[in-house]
C-alpha cells in the first residue's frame, strides 16, 4: 500500500509458522515513468520507455532480460551512474530527480555499493586499497581505511588476500574483493551488474552467498543477471523486454504472487 | 593529500618515458628562460657599466670628412679639430661644460723610471676630461687648471701603468718619470671603472704638449658634459653651427663631425635592452607554453587511458570536481616540480658562469634575481593549471556509466 507523501509501504510477509505479519517498510527505490533514449545519428533509440518500479528496503531483486532489454541501463540509472531524459526517481526516501553531480556522487558513496561484472579493481592497488577507495572519498584517514577494509576482507574470508594485487587473485577472489568494496561503507543498497557473469560455478556460489548475506544483514540488493538459476535464488524477479518492465514476480519460495507489469 | 599524491605518482609512473620527456620539456623551458634572462641582464649590465665608466651626460666630438662640397671647397675634405675649437666652444654652447681636448701622443713613446719602462696610451687633456671619464684619484691628485695654465710637465698615471713603471706603485707620487726623453713629475695615480685598458692610460696637461712633443695644436677628440635638461638635438646643432663656421663645411653635412651624446645613446641602448628583455621573455614564455601544451597533451592521453578508472572512482564517490582537481593537480605538480628544477638549474648555471668569470666589457655579471623568478613560478603554476583544465574537462566529460563502459 503506497501512502502518499510518506513513502511508506505496507507489505505482507509469511513466516515459517504461516503467521501473517504486517510490516511498515520504507521504500528504497521508486521510479515513475522513466524514459531514456540514445541518439543514433538522427534516430533516437529508447532504452528505457516509461519504466515504473518500486523496491522496498530489504528486498533482493533480480533484474533479468535479454541483451539490449535495458536492464543494465536501468541499474546504472538506479545507481545514479547515468542520467535519464524524463521521469522521477526517489532513492532511500529522497527525490533524486534534480540532484546535482556533486550530491549524486555523495549519494553514491553513502547509500549505494556497486558490484560490476568485470570487477573493476584497480590493478596498481592492493586488495585492501581497492576496498578502501569509497572510504577515501569519505575523507577517512589512510590508517582507518586500512583497518576497516581489512576487517571487511577478513569477514568475507579474504584475510590472506589483503595485501595482494588483483593479478595475484583468482576471478572469484577478485569479485569477492569487489563485494567487500561494495559493503565497506555499510550501504543500505547494493547494486550488482551481472556479478557472476565472469565466474565459474564455485566462485558464483561464493559470490552469491556473499550477496545473500548482505541481504540477510538487512540491505536491499538489486542484481542484473542473465542466468535463470541465479535469478531463481532471489525473492523477486523483474523481467525487462524492449526497454520496458514486462513482468514482476515474487519467487515461489516467497509464495506471494506473480503478475504482469502494467 | 597523500591519496592525491599517490594517484598522481601512479599516473606519472604509468608511462615513465613519456612523462619524463614531457617533464624535461618543462624543465628545459624554464632553464632556457632563466639563462636567456640572465644573458639579457648580463648584456644590460655590461652596457650599463660601459656607460657608468663615463659621465651619463658626456659629449664626445670627433672630426670626420666632409661628404658635400661647400662654398667652393670639395667633398671628402678631412676636418681637423684643434685646441682653438675647444676654446671656441667654451661658453658658446649653453649647458656644455668641462670641455677638454684629448690628443694622443705617438704610440712609440715610452715611459720609464729607473730601468722599468712601458708603452701606454698617453693623452694630453684639460682637467675637465676627468669629469667626462669619471676618473677617480687613488693617490696624489688629478690634473688641475694651474697645470694647464703653466703648462707644467706633470703626469697622472693609471693604476696599471703605475704598477708597470714602479716597483712600489704606492710611492709613485712625487717621482719623476721620463716620457719620450722629457722628465715629468708624477702628481697622482687614478682608477677608472672602465676596466684594464683605461687603467693603463697616462694623462698630461694639453699645454705641455706643444712644448714637448707636438706643436700642431690638434685635438683628435673634444669632450665635455652637458646638463640633462638640454636637448641633444639642440646641443648637436649648436656645436655643429659653431664648428661648421670655423671649418667651413655645410652644417647639414653629417660626415664632417661625429657628435656622440651619452644621454641620447643611453636612451637608445636602454630601449634596445628593453627590447632584448621583452624578446627574451617572449622566447622563454613561448618555450614554456610549448612545454605546457606537452603537459596538457600527455595528460589528455593519460586521462583517455584511465577513463574506466576515473569512471569507477566516480561510481565509488568521487565527484566530477574531485576528478577535475586530481588532473589539474597532476599538471600543476609535474610543471611546478620540473619548472622549479629548471629554475634552480638555470640559476645555478648563471652562478657558475659568474664564478668562472665568463664576462667581457659588453657582458657582465649574468644574473637573475631570485625574487624576480617568483612571478615566473606564478605564471608557470597558473599556465599549468590552465593546461590541466583541458584534460580535466575530458576526464569528467562522460557520465560514470559511460566511462565504465569504456573498457
Amino acid at each position: 500500500m503506497w501512502i502518499a507523501g510518506t513513502e511508506v509501504y505496507g507489505r505482507a510477509e509469511i513466516d515459517l509458522h504461516s503467521q501473517i505479519h504486517l510490516h511498515r517498510v520504507r521504500g528504497m527505490i521508486r521510479v515513475q515513468a522513466l524514459h531514456k533514449a540514445y541518439r543514433l545519428g538522427a534516430r533516437r533509440v529508447p532504452v528505457l520507455a516509461g519504466v515504473d518500479l518500486e523496491v522496498n528496503e530489504g528486498e533482493f531483486v533480480a533484474l533479468v532480460g535479454q541483451s539490449g532489454s535495458g536492464k543494465s541501463t536501468l541499474l546504472n540509472v538506479l545507481g545514479l551512474l547515468d542520467g535519464w531524459d524524463r521521469g522521477r526517481y526517489s532513492l532511500d526516501g529522497r527525490d533524486v530527480t534534480e540532484l546535482g553531480e556533486r550530491e549524486a556522487a555523495r549519494t553514491r558513496n553513502q547509500i549505494i555499493g556497486f558490484v560490476f561484472q568485470s570487477f573493476h579493481l584497480l590493478a596498481s592497488k592492493t586488495a585492501w586499497e581497492n576496498v578502501a577507495l569509497p572510504l577515501a572519498y569519505r575523507g577517512k584517514r589512510r590508517r582507518e581505511c586500512r583497518e576497516t577494509a581489512a576487517s571487511v576482507l577478513e569477514r568475507l574470508g579474504l584475510a590472506a588476500c589483503i595485501d595482494r594485487r588483483p593479478n595475484q587473485l583468482s576471478g572469484g577472489q577478485r569479485q569477492r574483493v569487489a563485494v567487500a568494496r561494495a559493503l565497506v561503507t555499510d550501504p543500505p543498497l547494493v547494486l550488482a551488474d551481472e556479478p557472476t557473469g565472469n565466474l565459474d560455478s564455485q566462485a558464483t556460489r561464493e559470490v552469491m552467498d556473499l550477496l545473500h548475506q548482505a541481504h540477510a544483514d538487512g540491505r536491499t540488493v538489486v542484481m542484473v543477471t542473465h542466468e535463470p538459476e541465479i535469478a531463481r535464488e532471489v525473492e523477486r524477479t523483474i523481467v525487462m523486454r524492449d526497454a520496458r518492465i514486462v513482468e514482476d514476480r515474487q519467487s515461489v519460495a516467497e509464495g506471494v504472487e506473480s503478475k504482469d507489469a502494467p | 593529500m597523500r591519496e592525491t599524491l599517490d594517484e598522481i605518482w601512479e599516473s606519472v609512473s604509468r608511462q615513465p618515458l613519456r612523462t619524463a620527456t614531457t617533464a624535461f620539456g618543462v624543465f628545459w623551458g624554464m632553464l632556457v628562460l632563466i639563462i636567456l634572462l640572465g644573458a639579457g641582464n648580463g648584456l644590460g649590465n655590461g652596457l650599463e657599466r660601459l656607460f657608468e665608466d663615463d659621465a651619463a651626460t658626456s659629449v664626445w666630438i670627433e672630426a670626420g670628412k666632409t661628404t658635400t662640397s661647400f662654398r667652393g671647397l670639395p667633398a671628402g675634405r678631412p676636418i681637423e679639430l684643434s685646441i682653438d675649437d675647444v676654446n671656441a666652444l667654451v661658453d658658446a654652447v649653453p649647458g656644455l661644460h668641462a670641455l677638454s681636448p684629448r690628443h694622443p701622443l705617438a704610440s712609440d713613446i715610452v715611459i720609464s723610471h729607473h730601468g722599468r719602462s712601458g708603452s701606454f696610451p698617453i693623452f694630453a687633456i684639460y682637467p675637465g676630461y676627468a669629469t667626462v671619464e669619471r676618473t677617480l684619484v687613488s693617490r696624489g691628485r688629478l690634473l688641475n687648471e694651474l697645470d694647464v695654465r703653466d703648462a707644467r710637465k706633470v703626469v697622472v698615471l693609471g693604476e696599471r701603468a703605475a704598477e708597470v713603471i714602479f716597483a712600489r706603485p704606492e710611492n709613485a707620487v712625487g717621482k719623476r718619470v721620463a716620457i719620450g726623453g722629457e722628465r715629468f713629475l708624477v702628481v697622482g695615480v687614478f682608477k677608472d671603472a672602465g676596466g684594464d685598458s683605461e687603467k693603463r692610460r697616462v694623462l698630461i696637461p694639453y699645454t705641455a704638449l706643444p712644448r714637448t712633443f707636438d706643436g700642431s695644436r690638434r685635438a683628435t677628440l673634444i669632450t665635455g658634459v652637458t646638463e640633462p635638461e638640454i636637448s641633444p638635438a639642440l646641443l648637436r646643432s649648436e656645436i655643429t653651427r659653431i664648428l661648421a663656421a670655423r671649418h667651413r663645411f655645410a652644417p647639414a653635412d653629417r660626415g664632417a663631425l661625429g657628435i656622440w651624446v651619452a644621454i641620447e645613446e643611453y636612451a637608445k641602448i636602454t630601449a634596445l635592452l628593453r627590447g632584448v628583455r621583452i624578446g627574451v621573455l617572449l622566447v622563454g614564455l613561448g618555450t614554456l607554453l610549448t612545454a605546457m601544451s606537452g603537459v596538457s597533451n600527455i595528460l589528455l592521453v593519460s586521462v583517455r587511458e584511465r577513463t574506466t578508472e576515473l569512471g569507477l572512482r566516480r561510481a565509488l564517490g568521487a565527484s566530477a570536481r574531485n576528478i577535475f582537481a586530481l588532473v589539474v593537480a597532476e599538471a600543476v605538480l609535474i610543471s611546478s616540480a620540473c619548472g622549479a628544477l629548471g629554475l634552480s638549474a638555470g640559476l645555478g648555471l648563471l652562478a657558475l658562469a659568474r664564478r668562472l668569470g665568463l664576462q667581457t666589457d659588453y657582458f657582465q655579471n649574468p644574473e637573475v634575481d631570485w625574487q624576480s623568478t617568483l612571478p615566473m613560478l606564478a605564471v608557470l603554476v597558473v599556465s599549468s593549471a590552465i593546461a590541466g583544465t583541458f584534460p580535466a574537462r575530458q576526464a569528467v566529460r562522460l557520465t560514470p556509466a559511460e566511462a565504465l563502459r569504456h573498457a
